[in-house]
């Protein structure tokens, strides 16, 4: 063969897979309002502490300007402010996937290290200091959150019960009422949508990582690895979570981490299942057989050849596992179990039922919150299945 | 006597504003007891055609701006029927018991949870209800008995599982035949078929013809197949029918270029370029390799029996040669073919390559052997990854065996290769599902190639393509072979591509080698019954053919 250098023309830009399925999905009404959703929940969560709280966002007392709000800030809340701007800024770099999920990790280890250790907002809050400040006429200015009450501030001295239904008592505005600890549900279920999101996702991507290394393992290997791995599996989908959770809530006290992965690693068993069907079926096709026949590494046929491939289903299971574990929270936090003194859909669900009343708002606005976000899953689930089936999209098209 | 009538038949295929024309301006007729036979190359139409006629194209995805499809009744007692955008209760009238058809995939075509005498009855229920059950049994039994399926009695309780490719065909048959329809379609029938099992099922389609005076809508892309059921054909290109006449002038002395091109590309009609002499240098030996797979029953998976798929087989594969390894579905080639790349453990018996045993390396050490070796397989949907860009494809192997220096080092080679098979070099940055099968086949064979392998494995790889691309590749194949001095492991079932290709070939039968030896001395001789048979059942378009008369 001639040594000869051919001219190569510059790398025009061609939709791989990803793009393909990217564009299919946002054509569907079902996933723009499903995404629509769950981008506002990620708003809300991420902003929580400037939408509603107690804390002025702006205020001068006797010619000095401060921010009450920035200095009670909890390193939480540093971290999903970050982790928000960190996600935007990634994903619009252009690099590979895995870089990026690598980048995102590694940057939101390091800001939570420094908020961590370096944030300390002040232990007692006195949310009605404010207030009596205000009333006395010593704030020049003041601006506050739309929601001007933090989660915990209780204002049980105001009323016998402290409960209150929406927009009952001329002085107060609370436009979703109180729960029973007078405490503002328009408020704290704002600050709950982050336990929403972040048992959905921390849960099911604890699933997913378990799930996808010892589905892929069994399904490329087969054999005895295969037998194995599903006995496994099996003895894992014969664990009920909810009584699991019941028994370490019982033992070990109420912790949303704990929760995140118990859930996480009791329902890896279905991903395990799809991956190991995916790589069994891949396995057999030519380009696996070809890539094995080229003397690649083990790492590249895995990872590079076969994930890719068989990730579509994964994608659809995940967006109804995320569904899930929100679902089984808010069950914990209904039976009571839940979080003691944080802010939880179901926990505002079950005061609902629990006061001699039927205080309906208690049980409109969380159930409708849990709702909607189990529901946008799903929608979002539905779409990318049927983005990522070829039979449907045939059908679509012809 | 006119049986049907296709009159300037437009199918516009698609929805919405998007429309495909994927029929234009067709006309043809069918006459009782002749067989007008649709021949193209894929996507040039003539399955439209055939389900316009039967009016079976996806409901609200069709429409029809033109044209007029007439059946008529030869004996003049049933009336005339206007196919095109008939009604569905008219529609249904008449498929099944007027016109039927037979699809091109056996396997899927009968239902998998009832029985074939259930399915058989089933049409005679709709179209027969006169019948009592016991005439349906006979009129079952005898349909059976006439498409020559053994043992009809017993086989009418029997689940399609059972049946072979062959006989699902035949009970395919039979369904179409059951009610006697003037008109029969058929739409690739024998496609999915063994050559031998293709022959027998197109003497007794004939055969069912002249018996009943069927008129027969055939469809095939095989002008081998044409050559031997047709008596009218008619050649389709884009939707449009090039040139129809009889068989014998058209495949004679074809008009249009289209027709002399695709004649032209059969592989036993293609130009043999002189092949360069070169000394005999062993590359690939196989000494008596069996490869067993275990079958497991019980609880616990005991092995019991062991199923045979390669069995004592020896053979060498020398450089800059072609070898063409033959057989029917199922006899072990492919399985061969794997054992020999070490994709598949052998059973027993020794593989060397360029005179190192390569049976027992352990899987690590066998990595770096692989890039003397390579492979191309046969389903062109498959053989590329389609999440990766051409360009990662190609490079990721040279890099992990150290070929080039730099990424752009390797970029230039990728390009020289693809240079090489034909391909522009900017699919570099295109994703597989840009291309069309026979470009797919191209980039695979790149894939190949940039490793600089001794040896490559073709597995089938023309078999899914259309006639006029693989001569293309087949030509390219030679060149490389020639040029390269690679040695090359062919595998297929068409004679007419080892006719072409292939310095040597060996025929396998049921797991053993039953005939090896120089292709043209087999081709005129062969000493084995099997080889034979192969030989025999294959349509051919040679010189003998056409110098013969029809």
């Amino acid at each position: 063969m001639t040594e000869q250098v051919v001219d190569i023309p510059v790398k025009q830009p061609s939709k791989s897979w990803t793009q393909q399925v990217v564009s299919s999905l946002l054509k569907r009404t079902s996933a723009k309002i499903g995404l629509a959703w769950i981008g506002l929940l990620v708003l809300i969560a991420t902003f929580s502490p400037f939408l509603a709280s107690s804390h002025p966002l702006y205020m001068v007392v006797d010619g000095q300007a401060s921010s009450p709000l920035l200095q009670h800030m909890e390193p939480l809340d540093w971290v999903w402010l970050s982790g928000f701007f960190i996600t935007l800024v990634i994903s619009a770099l252009s690099i590979v996937a895995w870089k990026k999920i690598l980048f995102w990790i590694a940057s939101i280890a390091v800001v939570s290290f420094i908020a961590y250790s370096s944030v300390t907002p002040p232990v007692l809050v006195v949310y009605e200091h404010y207030r009596e400040m205000e009333a006395a006429g010593k704030v020049d200015t003041i601006i506050r959150a739309p929601i001007p009450y933090s989660a915990k501030d209780y204002l049980r001295d105001y009323a016998d019960t402290g409960i209150e239904s929406p927009l009952s008592v001329n002085e107060r505005t609370h436009w979703m009422g109180t729960d029973e600890n007078g405490a503002d549900v328009a408020s704290r279920m704002i600050h709950a949508s982050r336990i929403a999101l972040g048992i959905g996702f921390i849960a099911t991507g604890i699933a997913l990582v378990i799930g996808t290394i010892i589905g892929g393992l069994m399904g490329y290997f087969s054999g005895i690895v295969d037998i194995i791995g599903m006995r496994l599996v099996e003895i894992f989908e014969a664990i009920p979570t909810l009584f699991l959770l019941l028994s370490f809530v019982a033992f070990f006290g109420r912790s949303i981490y704990m929760m995140m992965v118990i859930i996480g690693i009791t329902a890896w068993s279905g991903y395990a299942r799809y991956v190991r069907a995916e790589f069994l079926k891949l396995r057999q096709q030519d380009f696996v057989q070809a890539a094995i026949a080229s003397g690649l590494p083990l790492r590249s046929i895995l990872f590079r050849h076969m994930l890719p491939n068989g990730l579509a289903p994964l994608l659809v299971a995940t967006s109804f596992g995320v569904a899930s574990a929100i679902l089984a929270e808010a069950t914990l936090s209904f039976l009571g179990l839940g979080l003691v003194d944080d802010p939880s859909w179901g926990q505002l669900l079950n005061q609902a039922v629990q006061s001699s009343t039927f205080n309906w708002w208690l049980a409109v606005f969380p159930g409708g919150a849990i709702f909607m976000t189990v529901f946008a899953y799903n929608l979002l689930g539905e779409s990318l299945r049927d983005a990522v089936d070829p039979h449907t999209n045939r059908g679509m098209q012809s | 006597m006119k049986l049907l009538e296709v009159e300037n038949l437009v199918t516009e295929l698609g929805e919405g504003e998007n429309w495909l024309r994927a029929v234009d301006n067709i006309s043809l007729t069918v006459e009782a007891g002749q067989t007008y036979c649709l021949v193209g190359e894929s996507g040039s139409g003539k399955s439209v055609t055939a389900l316009s006629i039967m009016g079976l194209l996806p409901h609200g995805h069709y429409r029809h701006p033109d044209g007029h499809i007439q059946l008529t009744d030869p004996q003049g007692q049933l009336p005339d029927i206007a196919l095109l955008n008939a009604d569905d209760e008219t529609l249904r009238s008449v498929r099944g018991s007027r016109v039927a058809m037979i699809f091109q995939e056996p396997m899927t075509s009968l239902n998998p949870v009832q029985t074939i005498g259930e399915q058989l009855e089933e049409v005679l229920l709709i179209h027969r209800p006169e019948l009592d059950e016991e005439a349906r049994k006979q009129k079952i039994l005898a349909a059976l008995a006439e498409v020559r399926i053994p043992d009809p009695e017993g086989r009418i309780r029997e689940y399609p599982h059972r049946l072979s490719g062959g006989q699902r065909q035949r009970v395919m048959i039979a369904m179409a035949l059951i009610c006697e329809p003037a008109l029969l379609i058929a739409d690739e029938p024998t496609t999915a078929l063994d050559v031998t099992v293709q022959a027998e099922i197109l003497k007794l389609m004939r055969d069912l013809q002249t018996k009943y005076g069927m008129g027969m809508l055939f469809i095939t892309h095989d002008f081998g197949v044409v050559a031997q059921i047709a008596d009218v054909v008619g050649v389709m290109r884009k939707g449009k029918l090039v040139e129809s006449g009889k068989t014998a002038d058209i495949l004679r002395n074809p008009q249009h270029e289209y027709t002399q091109s695709l004649i032209a590309a059969l592989p036993e009609r293609l130009t043999r370029p002189d092949r360069p002499v070169k000394p005999e240098k062993v590359l690939l030996e196989v000494k008596d390799v069996s490869v067993y797979f275990p079958v497991r029953r019980g609880l616990m998976r005991r092995v019991v029996d062991h199923f045979r798929a390669v069995e004592n087989v020896s053979l060498q594969v020398n450089a800059g040669e072609v070898v063409a390894l033959v057989g029917e579905s199922g006899c072990g080639k492919t399985t061969l073919g794997r054992a020999l790349l070490r994709l598949q453990e052998v059973t027993s018996g020794s593989i060397f390559l360029e005179g190192q045993d390569i049976t027992q390396v352990s899987a690590k050490a066998m990595r770096p052997l692989r890039r003397r070796m390579q492979v191309v397989f046969q389903d062109p949907g498959s053989s590329l990854n389609p999440r990766l860009p051409i360009h990662t494809t190609l490079i990721e192997p040279m890099r992990v065996h150290g070929i080039g220096s730099s990424d752009a080092e390797r970029t230039q080679i990728a390009a020289r290769f693809l240079d090489r098979v034909e391909m522009p070099t900017d699919s570099l940055w295109r994703y597989p599902h840009e291309f069309s099968g026979g470009q797919r086949q191209r980039l695979a064979i790149a894939r190949a190639l940039v490793l600089e392998p001794r040896f490559i494995l073709c597995d089938e790889i023309t078999s899914a393509l259309d006639v006029s691309v693989q001569a293309g590749i087949l030509r390219l194949l030679r060149q490389l072979v020639d040029e390269e001095g690679i040695g090359m492991l062919f595998i297929t079932h068409n004679m007419g591509v080892v006719d072409y290709l292939a310095d040597r070939m060996v025929v396998m039968h049921k797991a053993q080698l039953v005939e090896s030896g120089n292709t043209q001395e087999i081709m005129k001789s062969p000493q084995n019954e099997h080889t034979r048979n192969l030989l025999d059942a294959v349509p051919r378009l040679d010189d003998n053919y056409l110098a013969s008369a029809i």
